[in-house]
């Protein structure tokens, strides 16, 4: 045949293969648009259409928000799903913590604890399913242990409870050990309460209890949601939601910044200067409630010392590096624990102000002296530090060296993958890296798992016998106010020693649109992207 | 012909199965531990250290990382002669289902930024070549050392700044629709661009200069016919590029495809690489060393459709 003439089928199959694959996109879209369409008409159908007081009628009634990642699944008990669930309004667990730090009911109506080892929790008697099912006290034990046989990221917070229904209303919790903070655990995004009989594999048939139900969703790419018109509280004005996976950090700042979304979340603080010079967004900044804390490995001679390790804690100007790693949107920290706003007071309790002189004389006693060209020596050996960073820690890294060279200790910065550290950790080969873990919880595991010998976010091998003590003694507190004098004192007691070097909690930054009021920063990210107070307003 | 084509067959098999070993191997030598990543890390403190090695193990074991890499790798294989792709770690659904769903973009998106790409090339390729020595050819020829110079993340995030957020022309989002197709499709086209006009430039300076377009000219052929002909002889060199450049675009537009949010196979193996998991970098590797097979195959068979003397050559060494 001509080749000639064959040209142009080939074009034509060409363009027909570039218009089916479009079809399939421009399906997703208007299968999506569809949705939108109903989801408006159901909305505007019911008594609440989204129209709050005080509202801009011309607003829109769809919420973007634009984050790092969404669910990758309906079913709760997938890794880090009920997370997303929450944050977007959809899954509710019994209790919450408020912006303070409080413990809340949610789907609770109250906790009582009986005796040191049980708890009564009275359940909201207005609480339904989006199927109308009751949340009732069997709904609630079938929902935990649902969690507790399939989700193994639940197993912390419920392995040491025994869940039974007293009646319909009422759930009675027992505690394997004594004086446990049943609420505070029930509270974490794992312990989210769902329907167990119902089937998770599409949107149609999942079953929460949250003001927004799904009416969409492609995994891992964008979920939407509608308000739930049966939920008992208020509720929210916004008609719909869309969650909308955005992974490049830089992308969700101009999507914001476009109209695109409403709130961007999970954002990187290198842009929060560029997102202040702008009028049409608002910034979050609260930080979590996590500690940056660079973690010593006891291991290595140099840091069996005490004077060496607290040296380099003085040596440290915390405001300094807030503000050249953190744009300034954080406070400094000089105990790990005070990150949790319950322990606030324990912010400066050791290492109170920025103190090279001090931190100089404590390498002098501890035989580590300057020589002639300012590098701190000992047996002829230098000073020397290699600190691990990952993530968006370079910078705080860097000025972590800048500042331990002021006092002679040669510091080198390895930026890399987390599992290079992880790695690292395995074979021993490490002096300090950067990591920041949660401080909010029981105080009791949360200090037992970074500084008692079986700890296993202890990576140093701190071992010390008045800390074990003041753990133990932590551990049987039978009231609220000894355990929280204890904690802070094993918390303070543990900082003067310094196995961690803890610098300050790692900022969040979420950009809100200016047409968009009720946003409630929050210490815990998945607590507060949706709340029943959100509404368009006029910028 | 029979033989030949058996013979191309198995050596796409070679190809298609040591790809498949070293892919394995690679996705599994980088650090990281998909398993303890999949309980999450807080387990790792906030259990005794008995309970968490337990958990561990048991999750290894749902995953099926517990044996040797070889006995791994030979229930993938087994798998795969099952049309079976495995099940994603993160996500716990099917590999070819979730690639199924993305495919579709990721060929728009490529095809598009081909066809962009190529229409560029030949047009600022063939100016710049029947302009050479000239003003625009200097400029031309600056701009492409300049687009090939800077990273594609710049471009994309300039890009998206001065036409999604200054001159509002762009919607970001996450949707794989018409509308959304087109500014990473000029992104990843810009990109591959440069490349495209400088070989076209290159050939068609190299045909002008062939005595038969010499010839021609002299005995009074228009200018435009004489580069007509000519250009045919550039298309036939581009084919390779073009082909490259399809190979690319389908399997390294992570970046753009990140940038965009665009919901095709690069953001799939952004993720894959992010949850470390292996079933999904597996399939993906897989089905992009099967397009480049494909794309390769097609591009031979096309140089010796459009180029019949590539045959011909053949025919005559082997009666010699």
């Amino acid at each position: 045949m001509n080749r000639k003439k064959l040209l142009l089928p080939l074009l034509f199959i060409f363009v027909m293969i570039l218009w089916g694959c479009s079809g399939g996109g421009q399906a997703a879209s208007e299968n999506a648009a569809g949705n939108r369409a109903e989801a408006a008409q159901a909305d505007n159908s019911a008594p609440n259409s989204g129209e709050a007081p005080g509202t801009d009628e011309k607003a829109p009634q769809e919420l973007v928000i634009a984050d790092q990642e969404i669910a990758a699944a309906l079913d709760p008990v997938q890794p880090l799903t009920s997370s997303y669930l929450i944050a977007i309004g959809a899954g509710e667990t019994l209790f919450k913590a408020d912006p303070e730090g409080k413990i809340r009911p949610v789907l609770a109506d109250s906790a009582e604890a009986i005796d040191a080892n049980t708890w009564e929790i009275s359940l909201n008697p207005e609480a339904k399913f989006w199927s109308g099912k009751k949340v009732d006290a069997e709904a609630v034990v079938a929902s935990l242990e649902r969690s507790r046989e399939l989700d193994k990221q639940v197993v912390p917070y419920i392995q040491d409870l025994t869940f039974s229904a007293v009646n319909a209303s009422t759930l009675q919790v027992e505690t394997a050990r004594e004086n446990m903070d049943v609420p505070l655990n029930l509270s974490s995004y794992q312990t989210l309460i769902h329907n167990a009989e119902a089937a998770y594999d599409s949107v149609d048939t999942m079953d929460l209890s949250g003001m927004y139900k799904v009416t969409a969703f492609e995994p891992q790419k964008r979920m939407e949601l509608a308000v739930n018109e049966n939920y008992r509280g208020t509720k929210p004005a916004i008609a719909r939601v869309v969650h909308e996976q955005i992974s490049d950090e830089q992308t969700r700042v101009l999507s914001v910044l476009s109209g695109a979304s409403h709130i961007a979340h999970k954002l990187p603080v290198s842009a929060i200067e560029q997102l202040q010079a702008e009028d049409t967004v608002t910034l979050a900044t609260t930080p979590a409630s996590n500690t940056q804390t660079v973690y010593l490995n006891l291991d290595q001679p140099k840091f069996q010392d005490v004077r060496v390790r607290q040296a380099l804690s003085w040596g440290i100007d915390r405001q300094e590096l807030i503000l050249q790693a953190a744009e300034g949107q954080s406070f400094p920290v000089t105990t790990w624990l005070s990150s949790n706003p319950a322990f606030a007071e324990a912010r400066s309790a050791v290492y109170a102000q920025y103190d090279p002189e001090q931190a100089g004389r404590l390498l002098d006693e501890a035989g580590w002296v300057p020589d002639g060209s300012g590098i701190r020596m000992k047996n002829g050996e230098p000073l020397t530090l290699s600190l691990m960073t990952w993530g968006g820690d370079r910078a705080l890294g860097e000025t972590l060296q800048y500042q331990w060279a002021q006092l002679g200790i040669q510091a080198e910065i390895q930026h890399g993958d987390y599992s290079l550290i992880e790695t690292a950790r395995e074979t021993g080969k490490w002096d300090a890296f950067i990591e920041a873990w949660s401080t909010f919880g029981e105080p009791h595991t949360l200090l037992t798992g970074q500084y008692s010998p079986e700890g296993g976010g202890n990576y140093g091998g701190f071992d010390d016998a008045r800390a074990n003590e003041l753990l133990a003694q932590l551990e049987g507190a039978s009231d609220e106010a000894s355990r929280h004098a204890l904690a802070l004192e094993a918390n303070t007691y543990i900082a003067e020693q310094a196995p961690v070097i803890s610098l300050y909690p790692r900022p969040q930054v979420t950009a809100v649109s200016s047409t968009l009021e009720g946003f409630v920063d929050h210490f815990r990210p998945f607590e507060n992207l949706v709340n029943e107070h959100l509404k368009f307003v006029s910028p | 012909m029979g033989r030949r084509l058996l013979l191309t067959f198995l050596q796409t098999l070679m190809t298609v199965f040591a790809a498949s070993i070293v892919l394995f191997a690679l996705i599994r030598l980088a650090p990281g531990d998909p398993a303890k990543l999949l309980i999450g890390r807080t387990m790792e403190i906030a259990l005794d250290e008995r309970t968490y090695a337990k958990m561990l193990g048991e999750m290894r074991t749902e995953m099926g990382l517990t044996g040797s890499w070889f006995s791994q790798y030979l229930s993938w294989a087994g798998s795969l002669l099952r049309m079976d792709l495995g099940t994603s770690f993160y996500t716990q659904r099917a590999v070819a289902a979730e690639i199924g769903e993305r495919l579709p973009a990721t060929f728009l998106l490529a095809g598009t930024a081909l066809l962009i790409q190529v229409g560029i090339g030949l047009l600022i390729g063939m100016l710049s070549a029947l302009h050479a020595g000239t003003l625009l050819d200097t400029l031309v020829r600056l701009g492409c050392v300049l687009l090939a110079s800077v990273p594609g993340f710049v471009i994309g995030l300039l890009l998206l700044l001065a036409l999604a957020v200054k001159l509002e022309l762009y919607a970001i989002g996450s949707e794989a629709g018409l509308s959304r197709l087109w500014l990473p499709a000029l992104t990843l086209g810009l990109l591959g661009a440069p490349q495209m006009i400088r070989v076209v430039r290159a050939n068609l300076l190299s045909e002008l200069g062939q005595v038969y377009v010499q010839s021609a000219l002299s005995r009074g052929l228009g200018t435009r016919r004489v580069v007509g002909h000519a250009m045919r002889n550039v298309l036939l060199s581009t084919i390779t590029l073009i082909g490259l450049s399809l190979t690319a675009s389908i399997s390294g537009a992570v970046v753009i495809e990140s940038i965009f949010a665009w919901p095709g196979l690069g953001e799939y193996a952004l993720n894959g690489i992010l949850h470390k998991d292996y079933p999904a970098l597996q399939g993906y590797a897989l089905v992009t060393v099967l397009s480049v097979v494909g794309i390769h195959l097609t591009v031979e068979a096309l140089y010796v459709w459009l180029d019949p003397r590539i045959t011909r050559r053949k025919k005559e060494a082997a009666h010699e």
